[in-house]
C-alpha cells in the first residue's frame, strides 16, 4: 500500500487524536499570546507567567510527542502519550535543534535576493537571456520555501520521533539506522512534499485568497471560513505527516511484520 | 575634413603603479611594472616620473584631481580646494607655482557655483544634488568654504552659513555622533570661522574615544583656536605612531568619517603630519610620515580616492611649510627595460620650483609582459619617483568577476514599436523585446544593469555603449507597453558621457536596478567592453559584466 495512503488510513482511524490536535493547539497557542501579556508587578503574576509558560511548552511538546510515537506502532493514543512522560527533555532538545535549523535558513532566505542577482550575474549570456531576473528570485525562493518546508523537516522529524520515543538514546546506533531508513525511502520524500503543498501552501492560498463580497458580513464570513480551512488542511496534513514519519520510524521488526503481511 | 577620434581599447581598465625614494648621494631603485598575457598589447602605457620634492609630488596629484571625469560634492571639492591651499602655500614659501592660474580662478568659480547648487534647502550637502545630506559631505564643504574665504576668495555668505547651521544643528541632534566625525565637524566649524568652545570642550572630552585620526582633527580644531590643548592631543597622537629608522606612519583600517571598512593609514597620516607641523615642526617624525605618504602613493601619482589624495595633500602642504628640502643637486636617470628613457639634472633651483620630470611610454617603447624600470640617482638630496603602468586586460578572469557581496549583470532590449489607441487617438508605445540578433541603424535599446549584492555606500557604476550608439537623454517620450518595475529613476545620479554611462549610488542593500536608452546610429560589428560596479572609496572592490558584441546592419 502506498505509505501516504496508508498513514491517511491510519488517521481516518485515529479521528480522536485528529481532533486533539485540531482543538489544543490553539488553546496552546491562545494561552501563549496570553502569556505574553501578563504583567510581572506582583509575585502572583510573575508565578502564573512561570506556570503558564511551562504549561503551554510541555503542553505542546507531550501533544507533538505523543502524537509521532503512537503512530510509530503504539496501540492507543493513550499509551503513546504515557511513554513520552519521561522523554519530553530530549524531545525538547530536538525541538531546539530544528528551531535553529529553521531560524537559519529563514535567515538566508532573507538574503534570497542578493543569491539570485548573483546567480544570474554568473550564468553565461546564452543561458541569462533565457532566465529573466524574476524567474531567478522565484527558483531563488522556491529553494528556500523547500528547505524551510521540506527539507529541513523532512531530515529532522524522524530523528524527533526517535528521540520522542526513545529519549537521549534516539542518537544511539538504533535510532540513527531507523533515521537513515526513513531518508533514504524512496516513498518518504514525495509523501512530505505533497503533505508540504497541502498543509502549507494551499491554507496559504486560502488565506490569501480574497473572494469579491458586497457586504462586511459576507467579507467576514469568508475570512472565516477561509480561515477555518486552513486550519483544516495545516491540521490534517501535520498530523497525517507525523503519521508518515511514524510509520516509517517503527522498529525494523514492525516494518518487516508489515511487509510480511 | 580631417576628424579625430578616440579609440578606446576593448577589455577592463586596470593599473599597476609603484612609488618610492632616494635618499643618500646615490642610489637605484629597482621596481616592475608587469602587463598581464592576454592584455591588449596597443593599450598598454607607462609613465614614469622623478621629483627632487615633496612638492612636486603634490603637484602631481593635483593634476589627478583636477583632472577626474565626475564631480559630486566630495570631488567638486577636492578638485579645486586642494589646488588653493597648495597655491598658497608656495606663495607663502616663494616657490613658483607653475600652474596656469587662469584656469584654476576659472576651475574654483565653477566648483563654487556647482557646490552652491548642489547645497540641500536644509543647508547641509549629499554625495549629489539630489540625495539626503550627510555630516560628513557637509562638513567637508563648510570646512573647504571657509578655507577658500580664508584664501581671500568670495564665497556666499548664505551658503556658508547654511552649513554651519546644518553641522550645528547635527551635533544637537545627533548626541551620540561617532568621537572621530564630531571632531571633524567642530574643525569644519572652527575652520569656517566658528569656534564655540563648547563644541570644542566636548569633543576634547570624547578624545579617549578616538582613532588617530579623530584625535588629529580634534588637535587642529584646537590649534586653530590657539588652545593649549592642542599639544596635549599631538603628544597622544604621536604616541600612536608606528615608526621605524627610515618611516613614520598612523594605521587605519577603518574610515570614520564616511563609515566603511577601508586602509585609511595615508589620511590619518597626512592629517597627523598636518597637526605635528603646526604644534611640533621640529619633531622627528615628520620627515619619516611625509616619505611613508609619498612613498604610499598606491596608485602611482596619486593615493586610492580623490577624496585621500585631497586630505594627504592638506597635511604635505602643512609639511611643506616647515621642512626645507632645498638641497637638491643630483641628477636623476630612468631606464626602462635596460635603455635609458629620461635623463635630468635637478637643482636647488629645482626645488623652488616645484619641478618633476615625467615622461610617457607608448606600447612601442615598452615589453608586452614585464617592464623592469630601474631610477638612479647620483648627487646629493632626495629623489622621489612614481610609475604607473596602465592598460587594457581581456582576461577572462576579469569578465563577469562577480560576487555574492557585490555583482553586476547588464541585459539590452530592444524596444519594438506597436501602436495603441488611446484618449487621443492612435498612439505609439514600444515593448521590450530581449536583444537577440543583428540590429539596424535607428534602433533605439533599452539598457538594463541590475547590481546586487550587501550593503554598500557610495556606489559607481560605469557602462561602456558602443561606438556606433548614441545615448537618449528624454527616455520619458517613449510609451512602454506593460512597463516593467524595473523601468524607474533609482539612482542618486545619472550621467552620459561620450563613452560610457556613469551611475552613482548612494546608499545601496541587496539590489538595484537601473536602466538608460540609447539608439543605435552607425553600421558595423561593435565590441562592447565589459560594464563594471565599485564602491568609490574603496576601490579594490570592482565587479564586472560579460563583455558583448553588437551587429549592426
Amino acid at each position: 500500500m502506498n505509505p501516504l495512503r496508508e498513514a491517511m488510513a491510519m488517521v481516518w482511524s485515529s479521528k480522536r487524536l485528529w481532533l486533539l490536535q485540531f482543538l489544543l493547539n490553539p488553546v496552546l497557542l491562545a494561552l501563549g499570546v496570553w502569556w505574553l501579556t501578563i504583567p510581572e508587578a506582583h509575585i502572583w503574576q510573575l508565578g502564573l507567567s512561570v506556570v503558564l509558560a511551562f504549561v503551554v511548552v510541555v503542553g505542546m511538546l507531550w501533544l507533538q510527542a505523543g502524537t509521532l510515537v503512537y503512530f510509530a506502532g503504539e496501540q492507543t493514543p493513550g499509551a503513546a502519550f504515557g511513554s513520552v512522560r519521561r522523554k519530553l527533555v530530549a524531545f525538547a532538545t530536538w525541538v531546539l535543534a530544528m528551531a535553529v535549523c529553521l531560524c537559519l535558513v529563514e535567515s538566508w532566505s532573507a538574503k534570497a535576493y542578493q543569491y539570485a542577482s548573483y546567480l544570474r550575474s554568473v550564468l553565461p549570456l546564452a543561458l541569462r537571456r533565457h532566465v529573466s531576473e524574476s524567474q531567478m528570485d522565484s527558483s531563488v525562493n522556491l529553494l528556500f520555501w523547500a528547505l524551510f518546508w521540506i527539507i529541513v523537516p523532512g531530515l529532522l522529524l524522524p530523528l524527533g520521533l526517535q528521540m520522542a520515543k526513545r529519549g537521549f538514546r534516539g542518537l544511539g546506533n538504533g535510532g540513527w539506522r531507523a533515521w537513515a531508513r526513513t531518508v533514504a525511502s524512496r516513498e518518504y520524500w514525495p509523501a512530505v512534499i505533497v503533505l508540504a503543498l497541502v498543509g502549507v501552501s494551499l491554507p496559504q492560498e486560502f488565506i490569501g485568497w480574497v473572494p469579491k463580497m458586497s457586504s462586511v458580513s459576507g467579507q467576514a464570513a469568508s475570512m472565516v471560513l477561509r480561515f477555518l480551512a486552513a486550519w483544516l488542511l495545516a491540521v490534517t496534513a501535520w498530523v497525517v505527516l507525523t503519521s508518515v514519519v511514524g510509520r516509517f520510524g517503527r522498529d525494523s521488526s514492525q516494518v518487516g511484520g508489515e511487509s510480511a503481511s | 575634413m580631417e576628424l579625430t577620434l578616440p579609440v578606446v581599447p576593448f577589455g577592463v581598465k586596470l593599473a599597476e603603479a609603484k612609488a618610492g625614494s632616494i635618499s643618500g648621494s646615490s642610489g637605484q631603485a629597482d621596481e616592475t611594472i608587469a602587463f598581464p598575457a592576454g592584455t591588449e598589447p596597443s593599450s598598454h602605457s607607462l609613465d614614469v616620473s622623478v621629483t627632487p620634492s615633496v612638492a612636486g609630488t603634490i603637484l602631481s596629484a593635483l593634476q589627478y584631481l583636477t583632472t577626474y571625469p565626475y564631480g559630486c560634492t566630495e570631488q567638486t571639492m577636492s578638485s579645486f580646494l586642494p589646488n588653493i591651499i597648495v597655491a598658497k602655500t608656495l606663495a607663502d614659501l616663494h616657490i613658483e607655482y607653475k600652474g596656469d592660474k587662469t584656469e584654476l580662478e576659472k576651475k574654483i568659480r565653477a566648483g563654487l557655483d556647482r557646490l552652491y547648487d548642489y547645497q540641500h534647502e536644509d543647508g547641509g550637502w549629499g554625495w549629489w544634488k539630489d540625495d539626503e545630506s550627510q555630516v560628513f559631505m557637509t562638513a567637508y564643504v563648510v570646512s573647504g568654504l571657509g578655507q577658500a574665504k580664508s584664501g581671500g576668495y568670495d564665497v556666499k555668505p548664505d551658503a556658508l552659513q547654511n552649513g554651519q547651521t546644518f553641522l550645528q544643528g547635527a551635533l544637537k541632534k545627533y548626541q551620540k555622533m561617532r568621537p572621530d566625525l564630531q571632531a571633524y565637524v567642530v574643525y569644519a566649524l572652527v575652520q569656517s570661522g566658528i569656534a564655540d568652545s563648547g563644541q570644542l570642550n566636548s569633543a576634547f572630552e570624547k578624545r579617549g574615544k578616538m582613532s588617530a585620526q579623530g584625535l588629529a582633527l580634534l588637535g587642529l580644531a584646537l590649534q586653530t583656536t590657539n588652545d593649549n590643548r592642542a599639544g596635549e592631543v599631538a603628544d597622544a597622537l604621536e604616541k600612536l605612531t608606528k615608526v621605524d629608522d627610515a618611516q613614520a606612519y598612523w594605521p587605519s583600517q577603518y574610515d570614520y568619517l564616511m563609515e566603511f571598512e577601508f586602509d585609511d593609514g595615508p589620511e590619518t597620516t597626512a592629517l597627523a603630519v598636518k597637526l605635528i607641523s603646526q604644534v611640533h615642526p621640529q619633531s622627528p617624525l615628520l620627515p619619516k610620515a611625509a616619505l611613508w605618504l609619498v612613498d604610499h602613493r598606491d596608485d602611482g601619482y596619486y593615493w586610492f580616492s580623490t577624496k585621500q589624495t585631497a586630505m594627504v595633500i592638506f597635511g604635505l602642504t602643512e609639511y611643506l611649510k616647515t621642512s626645507h628640502e632645498l638641497d637638491a643637486d643630483f641628477t636623476a636617470d630612468v631606464l626602462v627595460n635596460g635603455k635609458p628613457v629620461l635623463t635630468r639634472k635637478f637643482t636647488r633651483a629645482d626645488t623652488m620650483t616645484a619641478a618633476a620630470a615625467v615622461i610617457h611610454l607608448t606600447p612601442d617603447q615598452l615589453a608586452a609582459g614585464e617592464n623592469k624600470i630601474q631610477v638612479r640617482k647620483s648627487g646629493g638630496g632626495r629623489l622621489y619617483y612614481s610609475a604607473r603602468g596602465e592598460y587594457y586586460s581581456t582576461e577572462k578572469k576579469l569578465f563577469q568577476s562577480n560576487k555574492l557581496s557585490l555583482n553586476i549583470t547588464r541585459d539590452y532590449y530592444r524596444l519594438v514599436p506597436g501602436t495603441e489607441k488611446g484618449s487621443e487617438g492612435e498612439k505609439i508605445v514600444y515593448h521590450l523585446d530581449p536583444l537577440s540578433g543583428t540590429l539596424a541603424p535607428g534602433d533605439v535599446v533599452a539598457v538594463r544593469l541590475t547590481v546586487g549584492g550587501g550593503e554598500w555606500r557610495y556606489l559607481m557604476i560605469e557602462d561602456p555603449i558602443p561606438a556606433g550608439a548614441e545615448f537618449l537623454e528624454r527616455d520619458d517620450l517613449y510609451e512602454i507597453k506593460d512597463r516593467p518595475d524595473w523601468w524607474g529613476y533609482w539612482f542618486s545620479r545619472r550621467e552620459f558621457h561620450d563613452d560610457r554611462a556613469a551611475i552613482f549610488q548612494t546608499w545601496f542593500n541587496q539590489r538595484q536596478t537601473y536602466f538608460y536608452l540609447m539608439k543605435i546610429v552607425n553600421p558595423g560589428r561593435f565590441r562592447v567592453s565589459p560594464a563594471l560596479v565599485e564602491p568609490m572609496y574603496q576601490p579594490s572592490v570592482l565587479s564586472t559584466t560579460d563583455a558583448l558584441t553588437v551587429e549592426v546592419k
